[in-house]
């Protein structure tokens, strides 16, 4: 496999033009994540809020503060090798029932499976949106990337978010942070959080050598 | 009257307050002098600061233990009178563990060697594991309620 070398980027001009090709390519697969969703749940799904902003990991974590004690269902992708980047799908525990409802094709009932098969479920969904942000940066770089299985679990949103920015890649560094809601269209069913984590660095010096 | 902790974050309260925080793989660390009835918590993100000065006071275990004593003392506590708890230090994400596992440990080793350096002993602790923690520590009895959103396995 062919390894990417990181380059510096040197002018102001060249860091805007690599920024606006990181917003282009991040919009793009959201857009390829909702689109994948819609098909997945043959409902129509689309992305209600987007950000993409350069942070550290407290401001990452600070901005959903008042969220921090609730039950969310999450799972994380790691891209590996050349690729600093986390995705992290985040749902909260009450639309993750739901959406295993739809995905299951079942009426909402009392009893649930496993909080392993609901995380299982929700994991793979993370898998599908993942492969579509993976896919984008592959062939934007023109390059193979590998990701890990999603890793999954039902927590509390502070601890989940936490143990996030606490990764290696993370500590410490300015972090992109590109955020996107996605929504069904037509009734308030469920938003899930797809969000992606990259070592800003890192990855702006991979995009220029492409 | 509550008070929620934010990473990195050291509170000292007394009487009647409540204070709280969640912790995955930080360490919440929890003083509590039962004689004036004050209560202190740390939500320390990080072992050691390497210098790092311009840190807020609760990121490195190294630097939040010194500043939480320091706080509990100038509040009017005594260290013979301390008593520590310590939650958290988990590894959340099993199958990611090895990128996680080190700094919860890490963490909770520096802050029992600092807590060592005090003399301060450690009354209880809940720490390690996969699964995150709610911590509330009552300041009018010393009392801390350590919750989890699913039953460990």
């Amino acid at each position: 496999m062919t390894v990417v070398k990181e380059k510096k980027v040197s002018s102001k001009s060249e860091q805007i033009k690599l920024e606006k090709s990181l917003t282009h390519l991040f919009v793009v697969s959201f857009n390829q994540a909702a689109n994948a969703f819609s098909q997945l749940l043959m409902r129509e799904m689309v992305i209600s809020r987007y950000s993409i902003e350069m942070m550290t990991g407290e401001q990452f974590i600070n901005q959903l503060e008042n969220k921090m004690e609730d039950g969310y269902f999450a799972s994380i992708i790691k891209l590996q090798n050349d690729v600093d980047t986390t995705i992290l799908f985040l749902l909260p525990e009450e639309e993750g029932k739901r959406l295993y409802n739809i995905l299951n094709d079942k009426e909402l009932k009392a009893e649930f499976p496993s909080i392993e098969d609901l995380s299982d479920s929700i994991g793979e969904l993370n898998n599908i949106l993942g492969s579509n942000f993976t896919n984008c940066l592959a062939n934007t770089l023109n390059h193979t990337i590998h990701n890990s299985v999603p890793a999954n679990t039902l927590d509390l949103l502070g601890a989940i978010l936490e143990s996030v920015v606490l990764q290696r890649e993370f500590v410490n560094k300015s972090i992109f942070c590109a955020e996107a809601d996605i929504s069904d269209k037509k009734c308030s069913t469920f938003t899930v959080k797809l969000i992606i984590l990259s070592d800003k660095t890192q990855l702006m010096g991979i995009l220029s050598q492409s | 009257m509550e008070r929620f902790i934010k990473m990195n974050e050291i509170v000292v309260a007394k009487s009647p307050y409540l204070i709280r925080t969640v912790v995955g793989s930080c360490i919440a660390l929890c003083i509590w002098d039962g004689c004036c009835r004050i209560g202190g918590m740390g939500h320390i993100m990080l072992p050691e600061s390497n210098g790092d000065s311009e840190a807020p006071p609760g990121k490195y275990a190294d630097i939040a233990v010194k500043k939480l004593v320091s706080i509990m003392v100038d509040e009017g506590s005594l260290l013979k009178r301390m008593q520590a708890t310590c939650i958290g230090g988990a590894s959340m994400f099993q199958n990611h563990q090895n990128a996680f596992e080190s700094i919860g440990s890490k963490n909770y080793r520096t802050v029992k060697e600092e807590l060592k350096n005090f003399g301060i002993p450690i009354v209880t602790e809940a720490v390690g594991g996969i699964l995150g923690r709610r911590v509330e520590m009552n300041c009018a009895n010393g009392a801390i309620t350590i919750s989890m959103l699913l039953k460990p396995g």
